[in-house]
């Protein structure tokens, strides 16, 4: 019984050799192919993953200014701008890829927004927000923008959430000294002075190019608004003339928070000609 | 000479009594100092860091006035480096530190508010950054009927 037990298994065993002989060549030759496609098929699906990051960090490297762009910006450390107030918020948007590779300049941001938040206030010794004013030109005028120009195409300066200085495109512009509800009540108080002044229905200011054609100058030593401009008026008189288009010209005084209008300020003139 | 016999209940009374009440005056004015300084330091540009306002107590008590002298230092606020020695290498350059302390010492000056510090205080100072900006003293005169 051994015998034949073990002439079996000796058997077999030669048998699986002889199985393992036959299939070892083509299970190679297929591993080989499938091995080879799937690291093709994982390296190509990886590819995005891997080389994203790595190929813009290359193309920055590459462009030869971006040592330059480096230095400018660890120097201006405009992170820091305006840090000893709680809450200051410094945004850089980066320019995007193919404006960084073509960029042969020492910036490197498309943009950088710096918030400043109130600057709170609640002891009666301080009448911080009456001079409200004061504080935001300090902010304005203590702005480096040379630097700033040097690392970012456009620029924001943001206090209590309210651009006042905005450099894009080429064009600074600082906030506005007269905000859009005064100028509302202003144009109300207009109307009125011109109808009791002159007897005239003031209906607007004239359209042209799109916008009202009305200048607002506010002088900030004299507080003292002039207004230059061109109004329609509804001409009622037993003439019989239609509605004109006239020059005006007037100017308020600001008194706390209110405007109010100069006597004899107000002229108009003739009709406006218009090239 | 029972007449000159020594009350020890009424003596050990007395100096019980008295060494409590001292203990509260130095807790009343400890207290008070600290409370008044937290108070304006929570009321006086709380988001301005590294902001020192210190109210010095009044020693004459009939006074009504809390402090005898408010000081309160301004920090620059270009960077939060400005004025730190060695590290003040790490200020920023976009902002432009002596146009903004011409500034704000303006806008200190005209924000402040005389008749307001006079009720508060006996003397009043206020700093920005190395300049007194406000040194007024208000004892022996009434700035009221100025």
């Amino acid at each position: 019984m051994n015998e034949n037990n073990e002439e079996n298994k000796s058997k077999i065993k030669s048998g699986f050799n002889v199985i393992e002989k036959i299939s070892k060549k083509p299970v190679k030759a297929i591993a080989k192919l499938c091995g080879l496609y799937i690291i093709l098929f994982v390296v190509i699906l990886s590819m995005p993953f891997v080389f994203k990051g790595y190929v813009s960090s290359l193309l920055y490297d590459l462009n030869p200014f971006s040592i330059k762009q480096k230095a400018v910006e660890s120097a201006n450390n405009t992170a820091d701008a305006f840090s000893t107030v709680k809450g200051v918020q410094v945004n850089k948007i980066p320019m995007n890829g193919v404006e960084s590779i073509f960029n042969f300049t020492s910036k490197s941001q498309d943009n950088i927004q710096i918030n400043v938040p109130k600057l709170l206030n609640y002891s009666p010794i301080f009448d911080d927000d009456k001079n409200r004013d004061v504080l935001k030109d300090a902010w304005v005028q203590s702005i480096n923008q040379e630097k700033l120009k040097e690392e970012t195409n456009n620029y924001e300066i943001l206090y209590n959430s309210n651009v006042i200085l905005e450099y894009k495109d080429g064009v600074t512009s600082s906030y506005d000294k007269i905000n859009k509800s005064d100028l509302a009540k202003i144009n109300k108080q207009t109307k009125g002075v011109l109808r009791n002044e002159l007897d005239r229905t003031f209906i607007n200011w004239c359209v042209y190019d799109g916008s009202y054609d009305v200048n607002y100058n506010y002088n900030e030593k004299n507080k003292t608004l002039d207004i230059n401009g061109c109004g329609i008026f509804d001409n009622e008189s037993f003439f019989g003339f239609k509605d004109g288009e006239d020059k005006v010209s007037l100017s308020f005084k600001k008194k706390g928070n209110n405007w109010y209008y100069i006597k004899n300020s107000l002229k108009v003139g003739e009709k406006v000609e218009r090239i | 000479m029972k007449e000159y016999k020594v009350n020890k209940k009424l003596i050990t009374f007395l100096t019980v009594i008295s060494i409590g009440i001292t203990i509260y005056l130095a807790i009343i004015t400890l207290y008070s100092k600290t409370e008044v300084t937290r108070s304006l330091e929570t009321q006086i540009f709380p988001n301005v860091k590294n902001l020192k306002v210190e109210c010095v107590p009044q020693t004459n008590r009939f006074n009504s006035k809390a402090c005898d002298l408010i000081e309160i230092k301004v920090p620059s606020l270009a960077s939060v480096y400005d004025d730190k020695g060695e590290k003040a290498k790490l200020a920023n350059l976009v902002v432009n530190s002596e146009i903004l302390d011409d500034n704000i010492e303006d806008w200190l000056r005209k924000s402040y508010n005389k008749e307001e510090a006079s009720i508060m205080s006996d003397q009043i100072r206020i700093l920005y950054r190395d300049n007194v900006v406000i040194n007024d003293d208000f004892r022996g005169s009434n700035p009221l009927s100025k």
